[in-house]
């Protein structure tokens, strides 16, 4: 394991029980993410990806195997450390945005942020409702949706909810964003515009993004890619396409 | 039908296991609602037909005629026109004669203390023991016995022997006619005439320590030197006869009969005015107007509590309909589908509630009987109309809540339905939402302000919810406290009786009244005597009219009573005017000031008596001689003629005159029917107090009791002691305690308490249910807002604290809603419901806390299940759930 690994996962199963059937989800899986990565993670439909992610965001706990963050084993965590650890290290996007319906979008955003509080550049926190209402306003700034800030979920289109998804989950500061198919439920336009905002926010802030996706096409944009097939798992690196405008799927 | 298709059967299936609970909870609330109703009304409404069972089966008298009192017919010679009469008219089946005299009974009762020994008054029957059961009117139910009989055998009417536990072979201490008996009791039995013991239509309440016996008619014209003569007929007419031809057969008997024996016979009491039965079709009256309401309230606050919870469940499902109609079901397939899946639930709801209603019934019914004091003969007739009301309802109130929502959502396009939100909140910001304006953002009460004001059809449904189980949990709670607080009032604050002296008929101040005070004044623990008249009366105003008791007190300030005056201009004249009891007033809508009509007995015998006391003291030309001579006319006059001198309760027709007289206070005591005067006012109308003015100056104010206050009213023994003293006095009909008649008010009072109890017990479970249902929704609709939150790393407990305290405020406005109904509906029962009786609205402090933490209580409990189910929830499948 690399300095820079974020995450490592170590002969990772997943099986499901339905009834007396067995699914196996995920089988001795091994990888690890290097910090500040672009993460596509490719695959046909039901073979696991969303699975991994739960996994990776202790949403849900393997059959086997470990899985270290930052370095920290969090396989056997509590239900109470689960959600403490996806308090401070997961950013998550959803595939249909799964913003509270009745909050404004500042106050969606704002929702994350009380959670963790606001860590200044000397690494004080803080929880007052002020700053976090202007780190809150910053954040919609930077997604290009200050002018809508007082708007409810439903005022606003798929492609706005999500950028406001992805305020929120950034606003934390956390080492990790997971987004679970985050096009899946937007137009093909509107899909590459949220897809170069999170290329830019990972740009500029260096946190791990890990894109689940089961559009092949998309694996282009990442620095690293997983791609879990029927057969099994194959990781590669590589420079990424940075021409999304002319990305085609 | 589109029902039958696979794909929709099982996501019926399919729901209703994911919502266990939830499908539960509405297929109770449909079963309790309509069984409640079912029950409550037809346990009810069999009390009618369980009364007409008994009446059958005991072969109750069409109608009865009475010598007039104190006088007697010779039973042979009316027969003989009796026989001749029924031949010539063949309707007129069957005629009884018995004998009816005054008893008495000392019977004793084991207290905390002792044993005590009551003298206790009563009536005795002749009846002819030969006659076959076929031949017998009034017959007996035998609760006990009957065991062999004797000269000494008597049996004893059930009420009384309930009082003083009193068995088939014990003996029973009696008086009749002043000659002591000691009877063997061979049998314990109801009698249709005494279904509720009531000695006469004079009587203001029914007692159960009025015993009657029975014994055979040769017995009894024995012990009253009375052989082979009767006073009372009992007449059974051809069920075949319309009422109009009983009525024209009687009053032409009553004519010929007249005739015949010289006017010996009082007018006919037919068989509604027969007094117990009167009454009891006069209580059952009252309690229908609660025994209907209530039941009918239930089944309310159940549809409302079905309505919000199905019709929610149903537009959670917004999306699989928005599903269902872009695979191409057409809207009537989904509706189809949302029908007859509201229509299973509701039919099979309402025909289980039925069923079980039904059986119910006759528990409640039972229930009734027994704390009515009836025989326990039930018979159950099952009632169309209620089953049929039942039925439409529970059935139609469900499947109203399915289709509704299921209508309205058809109505969107499939790219609407499948949009996410339930309710799509609006922009624009209430103003309310002003008042609270979020000015910072903190978890723990923005979430919860945002969510009660944006999802408002949640908070109304929560509000509406709690608010129609909170009416019903304060009405139930309401007439519990009102009637505690009436009673207890009554008792402590108000009345100072502790013991009633009760004489034969009147008695005049200076015929033996002021001696009988002085005596009893003078004993032992006696504080105060206060001499009372009560004579009946009709007041009217307004073309409203009510039957009434005058109390007459000697003063305007009585020792042992005080006013509880709504006004500070109330008071009692000294010689005019009337004291209106709150319930009197108020269902005739009179208040102080107002003038009304009353009617006061006329006394025919006693103003010729009064005439000829006059001529008296002129004949010994007057002074002192004339006045002693005058006053030992009168004391002979009255002991021979005690019960025409007064209003006799044994008779059955008092003639009224009316006056006007003005209202000049109202107080607010638990008595429907009692009115309050002085003695001075009534001599005046009756013309009595012409002679204390007059130069004769003889003081005759009536009196027909005397309450004391007693020192100690706890001490029995000194209680005992008092009674034995004044037993030994003259004209005493009977001696009564306050204690004792606070009891017997509690057993008039208990079908109404049994009924008050059994809806407090439903009340508070359909309460338990339709809350349950709804904060239970209220999670399942957010499961997925929840799933995010939680997924975002908000912990157990912060959750918890959102969901409680947004839970918590509805409750809280609901409760507060809730509370005004509730006291309105219980003041409005409580003030109809009763004719003897009235209770101004009261809530204990302790109902209060008990309203507040146990419906907080419930919604909290009510948590628990969507608790578990939200800490279990798999995050990753909710939080995609489209459902949600
Ligand atoms: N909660 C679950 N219970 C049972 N089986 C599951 C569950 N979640 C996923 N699976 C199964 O695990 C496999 C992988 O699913 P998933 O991770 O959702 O795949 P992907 O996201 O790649 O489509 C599938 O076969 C799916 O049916
Ligand atoms: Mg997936």
């Amino acid at each position: 394991m690399s300095a820079l690994t974020l995450i490592n996962l170590e002969n990772v199963s997943k099986d499901y029980t339905m009834g007396e059937v067995e699914v196996n989800a995920l089988s001795d899986l091994s990888l690890e993410i290097e910090k500040g990565k672009f993460v596509v993670l490719i695959g046909p439909s039901g073979t696991g990806k969303s699975t991994l992610l739960n996994l990776i965001s202790a949403i849900d706990t393997p059959s086997n195997g470990r899985i270290l963050i930052e370095g920290v084993d969090i396989t056997f965590l509590t239900r109470k450390q689960r959600a403490q650890f996806r308090r401070h290290k997961i950013g998550f996007i959803f595939q249909f945005f799964n913003l509270i319906p009745t909050l404004t979008a500042v106050e969606n955003v704002e929702f994350g942020l009380a959670l963790v509080g606001v860590t200044d550049s000397s690494g004080n926190i803080s929880y007052s409702t002020k700053d976090i209402h202007s780190t809150a306003m910053d954040w919609l700034d930077k997604v290009g949706l200050a002018h809508r800030a007082r708007h409810f979920p439903s005022q606003m289109s798929g492609g706005e909810q999500q950028r406001v998804a992805i305020a929120r989950a950034l606003a934390k500061n956390p080492p990790i964003i997971i987004a679970d198919e985050p096009t899946g439920n937007l137009d093909f336009r509107t899909g590459i515009k949220i897809l170069k905002l999170m290329k830019e926010l990972n740009k500029e802030t260096q946190k791990t993004f890990v894109i689940a996706t089961h559009n092949s096409q998309l694996a282009k944009i990442a620095d690293f890619v997983i791609s879990l097939q029927m057969g099994g798992v194959e990781t590669y690196e590589q420079i990424p396409h940075d021409d999304l405008d002319n990305l085609i799927w | 039908m589109n029902f039958l298709n696979r794909y929709w059967r099982r996501k019926m299936i399919g729901d209703i296991k994911h919502q266990k609970l939830l499908f539960f909870s509405i297929f109770f609330l449909c079963i309790f609602g309509v069984g409640s109703y079912v029950t409550l009304t037809m346990g009810y409404t069999n009390l009618y037909v369980s009364l007409d069972k008994i009446y059958e089966k005991t072969n109750f008298a069409d109608v009865e005629i009475n010598s007039h009192s104190d006088s007697w017919f010779n039973i042979s010679k009316v027969d003989l026109f009796t026989k001749n009469y029924s031949l010539n008219n063949p309707g007129f089946n069957l005629v009884n004669y018995r004998l009816l005299t005054k008893s008495g009974y000392n019977s004793s009762m084991v207290t905390q203390e002792n044993i005590r020994y009551q003298l206790t008054e009563g009536r005795a029957v002749g009846i002819n023991w030969s006659l076959s059961s076929n031949e017998r009117i009034n017959d007996f139910i035998f609760e006990e016995g009957p065991s062999q009989f004797d000269n000494n055998s008597i049996y004893l009417e059930a009420h009384y022997a309930h009082s003083y536990d009193l068995h088939v072979n014990d003996s029973i201490q009696t008086r009749i006619l002043g000659q002591k008996f000691n009877f063997t009791i061979r049998g314990i039995v109801y009698n249709p005439e005494s279904l509720l013991v009531i000695p006469s239509r004079h009587d203001f309440l029914p007692t159960n320590r009025f015993g009657i016996i029975y014994l055979p008619l040769k017995s009894l014209q024995q012990y009253t030197n009375l052989t082979g003569f009767a006073n009372n007929l009992i007449i059974e007419i051809s069920p075949h006869l319309s009422d109009m031809e009983k009525e024209s057969l009687i009053s032409e008997f009553y004519t010929q009969l007249n005739a015949y024996t010289n006017n010996s016979f009082a007018p006919p009491t037919f068989q509604q005015y027969q007094v117990s039965n009167w009454a009891i079709n006069m209580d059952l009256e009252e309690i229908q107007k609660i025994a209907i309401v209530l039941p009918i309230l239930i089944l309310g606050v159940a549809s409302i509590a079905i309505f919000i919870t199905l019709n929610r469940q149903v537009q959670s499902q917004r999306r699989i309909i928005g599903i269902a109609s872009s695979l191409g079901y057409s809207p009537l397939d989904i509706l189809v589908h949302y029908a007859s899946f509201a229509l299973i639930l509701g039919l099979v709801g309402s025909i289980v509630g039925i069923v079980l209603g039904a059986i119910l019934s006759g528990g409640i019914t039972w229930i009734y009987a027994y704390f009515m004091n009836f025989p326990t003969i039930i018979s159950i007739e099952v009632q169309f109309g209620v089953i049929f009301n039942g039925f439409v309802i529970g059935t139609l109130i469900t499947f109203l809540s399915g289709v509704i929502p299921a209508i309205r959502a058809n109505r969107l396009t499939p790219r609407e339905a499948l949009q996410g939100n339930i309710v799509i909140i609006k922009g624009k910001h209430s103003l309310f939402e002003k008042i609270f304006r979020i000015k910072s953002f903190r978890i723990r009460s923005t979430v919860p302000i945002r969510n009660f004001f944006r999802q408002k059809s949640r908070t109304i449904a929560t509000v509406i919810a709690i608010s129609a189980s909170v009416m019903i949990l304060v009405v139930s709670g309401a007439f519990n406290d009102s009637i505690n607080h009436g009673i207890s009032q009554q008792f402590t604050e108000t009345s100072q009786y502790h013991i009633s002296v009760n004489y034969e008929g009147f008695k005049f101040a200076d015929l033996g009244l002021k001696d009988d005070i002085n005596f009893i004044s003078q004993l032992p623990g006696v504080v105060s005597v206060d001499p009372v008249l009560e004579m009946p009366s009709v007041i009217n105003f307004n073309g409203k009219q009510r039957e009434v008791l005058i109390r007459a007190w000697n003063s305007s300030n009585p020792s042992t009573h005080t006013f509880q005056w709504t006004s500070d201009t109330d008071q009692l004249l000294s010689k005019d005017g009337l004291v209106l009891t709150t319930g009197l007033a108020r269902t005739l809508g009179v208040s102080t000031g107002a003038v009304i009509s009353y009617g006061y007995p006329r006394i025919p015998y006693l103003t010729s008596a009064l005439r000829a006391a006059e001529a008296i003291y002129n004949l010994w030309g007057g002074g002192e001689r004339g006045r002693n001579k005058t006053i030992e006319y009168l004391n002979e006059l009255i002991t021979q003629n005690q019960d025409t001198l007064s209003f006799s309760r044994e008779r059955e027709e008092i003639v009224y005159r009316n006056k006007s007289i003005t209202i000049t206070g109202v107080t607010e005591e638990i008595w429907g029917s009692i009115v309050y005067a002085t003695i001075p006012t009534l001599t005046k109308v009756l013309h009595i107090d012409d002679f204390k003015d007059s130069n004769i100056s003889i003081d005759l104010s009536p009196c027909s009791k005397l309450i004391l206050r007693i020192a100690e009213p706890n001490n029995l023994t000194l209680l005992e002691e008092i009674k034995s003293e004044i037993s030994s006095m003259n004209e005493i009909r009977s001696i009564t305690f306050g204690y004792d008649f606070q009891t017997s008010i509690n057993i008039t009072l208990t079908a109404f308490n049994v009924i008050v109890v059994i809806f407090i017990l439903f009340a508070c479970l359909l309460a338990g249910a339709s809350i349950f249902t709804t904060i239970h929704i209220n999670f399942q609709e957010r499961s997925r807002e929840s799933a995010t939150m939680i997924t975002l790393g908000l912990s157990d407990s912060e959750f918890l604290f959102i969901i409680s305290i947004e839970n918590f405020f509805q409750t809280l406005i609901g409760i507060i809603i809730g509370i005004l109904p509730g006291l309105w509906l219980a003041d409005w029962i409580l003030s109809n419901a009763l004719r003897l009786f009235y209770f101004s609205i009261k809530v204990s402090l302790q109902t209060w806390i008990i309203l507040w933490g146990g419906v907080l209580l419930i919604v909290l409990i009510s948590q628990i299940p969507a608790i578990i189910q939200g800490v279990k929830m798999d995050l990753a499948e909710v939080t995609k759930d489209i459902s949600n």
